[in-house]
């Protein structure tokens, strides 16, 4: 174990607040959960990428963090009226 | 160790509090603009401090060019969302973006 790997466990730590929110708060407050949580999901395939040293995984993290966004946005716009 | 790897470790360590001061504001308070405001810490410090970190380690590889794009994304997405989430709760409360006819804002005190 390196410490990308440790890096990539606290930080995996540290969206079981994320998974809280989602389970237990209102609409909005599991939007908040949601949006950090993919935030630090796409920094721990990055970590695991370079922790196990698989290069192309990075791809992976690229994408999810390119996603995040627009279901960010997407949720947000619909939670405005219609959910 | 030398002083890259030192680097490294201190970069991977402010990354992982900015993670932790995150999910510390989520746990600690209810309201949702109060929460609106610990999405910055991940977006801004720790997904810009581990990409960095892979930077130094490895130089310009190609896991670091994809990791440049990540923070460069995060980084820039992250007030757009923050706003976005904003407006989408002020509609769900109020009705509508705009202020309305009746409300008052606080406003600072006048300065003598």
């Amino acid at each position: 174990m390196n410490a990308w790997i440790l890096c990539a466990i606290a930080v995996l730590v540290c969206m079981i607040p994320c998974f809280v929110l989602c389970i237990r708060g209102d609409a909005m407050n599991r939007l908040i959960g949601l949006e950090a949580g993919s935030v630090m999901a796409a920094i721990v395939l990055l970590l695991l990428a370079e922790g196990f040293h698989r290069e192309p995984f990075a791809d992976i993290a690229l994408t999810l963090a390119l996603l995040t966004f627009g279901a960010g946005l997407v949720f947000a716009r619909f939670l405005e009226r219609w959910l | 160790m030398n002083a890259r790897d030192a680097l490294v470790w201190v970069l991977l360590a402010i990354g992982v509090l900015g993670f932790l001061l995150c999910a510390l504001g989520l746990l600690l308070t209810r309201d949702f603009y109060d929460q609106l405001h610990f999405l910055a810490p991940a977006s801004l410090i720790g997904a810009v401090a581990i990409p960095a970190a892979i930077l130094v380690h490895d130089g310009f590889s190609q896991t670091a060019v994809k990791a440049i794009l990540i923070a460069i994304l995060l980084f820039w997405a992250n007030p757009v969302l923050t706003h976005a989430s904003a407006r989408a709760g002020r509609i769900r409360r109020k009705g509508q973006w705009p202020p309305t006819d009746n409300e008052t804002f606080p406003t600072a005190p006048e300065k003598k």
